[in-house]
């Protein structure tokens, strides 16, 4: 982790301090003991039995199905201490009130966020298409006279304009206002719109692993096994339950130290990251496998074909992550009914990873 | 989660995230559908490959004149299913609903991280864009 972190020389010790932590929960750090110094005995002992772990409850709250985190600082907590969650209104971290203020010429100039990052290098590309459209057709013209392409300058200006490295010291920020967004504004104040949203599986993971986490649903707090029914659905627990098994694979990779988001852009089930999104790129895609070692006609239902398998695979390895299909092996509805409680029922089922990728063999010699 | 909720994130993240402006739903018999007009022009249209015959050429003239045409988006969630008869009728209805031929209508899927992403569906074949 701080290999990851050390790595990243311009803004490492900015990230050290905001990223500071793997998870939203801290452990104590006590003073350290050394063997020849009495007196350090004593600071240790002391600090040993009076300093306390504080949790500081973040608030989920349940309504119209989806699980929202709205204090700013507690999405701010969720999102810096292990990543969790995504602001409805951005990719990522909610940075919506942070853009929306320079769009609209409220706020003041302060760093990039992800997503302007992401449109400024967007728009740097259709500049470099534009010329070279313009490029091509000049070519276009000449090859129809049946003369010899002259333009070696203008070649050299189109490729130096593609290879051109992104500058985002000396850019200009343009504002952009349109009529929908005077509802934004209360007396020349922007309307903090955006909320965090939580997948189910973080849900659950803040609450049963971690502990940090208070969800109420209609104005009471729920319990652990409240919550575990309310994502299991109604109508008795079956070893296939869609939710329970999202949750055993990420509940694996999370407790293996990855962080695990959701793969939904990539047409998988999760990202792998090694620290977390802003800091390195996905290395790994999920998609989870559900079998069973008895009902044939379940892992006949839940096998991937090889094309949907060489779909993936192929989108995959064109982002530069690798594929692991990740099996599920799902208990036997008798040995779930007999689990006393969540925990039980989390231990009956197995895990295993293959990772799959394409192989081509006059080319590939590893 | 029920179907306004859904319209209305996919709504609030064109109209917020995406800064599409003059959004507007539109209701079928069978689908809710969004309309409205992306920040810049979805398909831009350079010298070289202007001969895009697959795309309606009304399209064209509007960019031409530097208007963006409006665009139409169906929401739906990522666990549910869109069969081929799904997407006939979701032509059919819009087609009978606005009286002329729809070339392009966008899936706007939401996952439930609040993720939404976009595709096009196309109402027969296109030809490819250049990268």
């Amino acid at each position: 982790m701080t290999n990851i972190i050390k790595g990243m020389s311009k803004r490492s010790s900015h990230f050290k301090d905001l990223y500071k932590w793997l998870l939203p929960i801290h452990p104590v750090t006590l003073p350290e003991l050394i063997p020849h110094n009495p007196l350090s005995w004593i600071y240790f002992t002391y600090a040993y039995f009076t300093s306390t772990v504080s949790i500081n409850t973040i608030h989920i709250t349940y309504k119209d199905g989806m699980f929202v985190v709205s204090a700013p600082a507690e999405m701010k907590r969720l999102w810096c201490e292990g990543f969790f969650g995504k602001g409805v209104l951005s990719r990522s971290e909610a940075t919506w009130f942070d853009r929306t203020s320079k769009r609209l010429g409220l706020g003041e100039f302060k760093n990039l966020t992800r997503e302007e990052i992401t449109a400024l290098r967007r728009e740097e590309r259709k500049k470099f298409k534009k010329e070279r459209a313009k490029l091509e057709a000049m070519q276009a013209e000449l090859k129809k006279q049946g003369k010899v392409d002259p333009f070696v300058e203008e070649k050299l200006r189109v490729r130096e304009l593609r290879d051109k490295e992104l500058d985002v010291k000396d850019i200009k920020r343009e504002t952009y206002i349109r009529e929908e967004d005077s509802e934004l504004l209360i007396d020349g104040k922007l309307t903090p719109l955006e909320f965090m949203e939580l997948q189910p599986v973080e849900v659950f993971f803040l609450q049963f692993a971690l502990g940090v986490v208070e969800v109420s649903k209609d104005g009471s707090v729920l319990s652990t096994e409240e919550l575990f029914q309310l994502l299991t659905g109604d109508g008795g627990l079956t070893p296939s339950n869609p939710f329970l098994i999202q949750y055993i694979v990420y509940h694996y990779y999370r407790s293996s130290g990855w962080c695990a988001r959701s793969g939904v852009k990539f047409g998988t089930d999760l990202l792998l990251y090694k620290r977390g999104p802003p800091l390195t790129h996905a290395e790994f895609a999920i998609s989870i496998i559900p079998t069973s070692q008895t009902d044939m006609k379940f892992n006949e239902e839940n096998a991937m074909n090889f094309i949907e398998l060489s779909t993936i695979s192929r989108i995959i390895g064109q982002v530069r992550k690798k594929l692991i299909l990740t099996f599920v092996e799902i208990p036997s509805l008798e040995n779930l009914t007999k689990a006393k409680d969540i925990k039980d029922i989390l231990e009956l089922y197995k895990v295993q990873e293959f990772m799959y990728r394409r192989f081509v063999p006059n080319r590939n010699r590893d | 989660m029920n179907k306004e909720t859904l319209v209305s994130q996919v709504k609030q993240n064109l109209s917020f995230y995406n800064l599409w402006s003059d959004i507007t739903e539109i209701q079928t018999t069978s689908f809710t559908f969004l309309q409205g007009k992306p920040k810049d022009p979805l398909t831009v249209q350079s010298t070289i490959d202007s001969t895009t015959d697959g795309i309606s050429s009304e399209l064209t003239k509007e960019q031409e004149q530097g208007q963006i045409p409006y665009e139409l988006v169906y929401p739906i969630r990522l666990d549910s299913k869109l069969s081929p008869r799904d997407i006939h009728q979701l032509f059919k209805e819009l087609e009978d609903f606005k009286g002329f031929k729809i070339e392009k209508i966008i899936a706007g899927i939401l996952n439930d991280d609040s993720t939404i992403v976009y595709y096009n569906i196309y109402n027969g074949l296109v030809k490819p864009r250049r990268n």
